[in-house]
């Protein structure tokens, strides 16, 4: 009946996010400056520790609960479930059928060679299982990688907010994608 | 420089009295065209106890301020500064004016320029950032005129009365205020 499997990709794994084993391992990614911002586990970017990103977490997902607004998955490596970050989608406005997407991969490499499947997976879920009308993400110009992979999931830059984020030692721009469900069923829905 | 700083030439903006003001916000929401044009969530209604409760629990991380005619102290309408990033030095601003009778006379233009004021000389702050709805052409108007620039749009985001409609980002820069302040004096 159903040919796509929402959790699972060829190479990844969405899964529920356990606080008490993924937020250790998390803790470490918030050692690299990128993830810290882009995680917004604070409002001020430095290395949490565990027992933090547990609290957060755990937080994150009783609001999730309650009020069904936002959602949090753990990212994993399909061959041995091993955690390589999150995927969130951090606001789901149900009356405008509008949400935000969010996929941290802890890793610099990982992230080379698994941003764009988890984005596609977070896309999936969001239109093919939410029935988003539009999905949005952001990003700051220092991160052109990220850029690239949004731009190339079929997201369109549609706004550029000048000098919204300082990051080592300078302004930068932010930069916000975003595509319709019309455009990603042009692109990506298997017949 | 004026010794308050948040008096303009209309108006002037002053702290949220609980009692009072809760009633006044939950009586301008009847009004679904206000809600329609200040929220990007659907329009609903509360009561001046949930109003009160909201404000008490979140007033400490925000900057909230009814705006208040100057000439007779009628309070027409609310503006506040959210989600300030201290490390960027950025913020949100959300504002309406309540009563109809006040709309398109000028009265949130002067708001917003005292706020900004407050954001730029006072708090520190090096940007400040907005959203506005496609069809609010007023609101549009009237950010510019204070030297907010559009940033770009994300179209369709949103539904209102039916529609789908563009949510717009307008940002403005300290220097480009500080520019407009030398232009004006």
């Amino acid at each position: 009946m159903f040919n796509t499997q929402l959790f699972e990709a060829q190479s990844l794994l969405l899964d529920a996010y356990d606080p008490e084993k993924d937020a250790v391992i998390e803790a470490g990614f918030t050692r690299r400056w990128d993830y810290g911002w882009g995680s917004q586990l604070d409002a001020a970017i430095h290395p949490l520790s565990s027992f933090q990103v547990k609290k957060k977490r755990e937080e994150q997902l009783k609001r999730s609960a309650e009020s069904r607004d936002s959602f949090l998955f753990a990212v994993r490596l399909r061959e041995d479930a091993r955690f390589i970050g999150v995927l969130e989608l951090p606001w789901v406005s149900w009356s405008n059928r509008l949400a935000w997407l969010k996929v941290l991969i802890g890793e610099e490499n990982l992230e080379t060679m698994y941003l764009a499947e988890a984005l596609t997976m977070g896309l999936r879920y969001a239109f093919e299982e939410l029935d988003m009308a539009l999905v949005a993400s952001s990003t700051g110009e220092f991160q052109p990688q990220v850029l690239h992979t949004l731009l190339n999931a079929g997201m369109k830059p549609y706004v550029r907010q000048r000098q919204m984020v300082y990051f080592k030692a300078q302004y930068w721009d932010r930069i916000i994608v975003g595509i319709s469900q019309a455009e990603w069923n042009t692109h990506y829905r298997e017949e | 420089m004026n010794g308050d700083s948040l008096t303009g030439n209309l108006v002037r903006l002053v702290a949220i009295d609980l009692d009072e003001d809760a009633r006044l916000l939950s009586e301008w929401d009847r009004d679904s065209e206000f809600q329609r044009l200040l929220n990007s969530e659907s329009a609903s209604r509360y009561n001046s106890k949930q109003v009160r409760e909201f404000f008490e629990k979140e007033i400490d991380s925000m900057h909230f301020y009814m705006i208040q005619r100057l000439e007779d102290n009628r309070k027409i309408g609310l503006i506040d500064l959210n989600g300030i990033d201290w490390v960027s030095r950025s913020a949100w601003v959300g504002i309406g004016i309540g009563e109809r009778e006040f709309w398109g006379k000028g009265y949130g233009t002067d708001a917003m320029k005292v706020l900004l004021r407050y954001a730029f000389t006072i708090l520190n702050l090096q940007r400040v950032t907005l959203n506005v709805f496609d069809f609010n052409q007023r609101g549009y108007a009237s950010y510019k005129k204070s030297g907010f620039k559009e940033e770009g749009r994300l179209p369709g985001a949103l539904f209102k009365a039916g529609k789908r409609c563009d949510l717009i980002f307008m940002g403005i820069l300290r220097s480009e205020w500080e520019e407009l302040q030398n232009q004006t004096q």
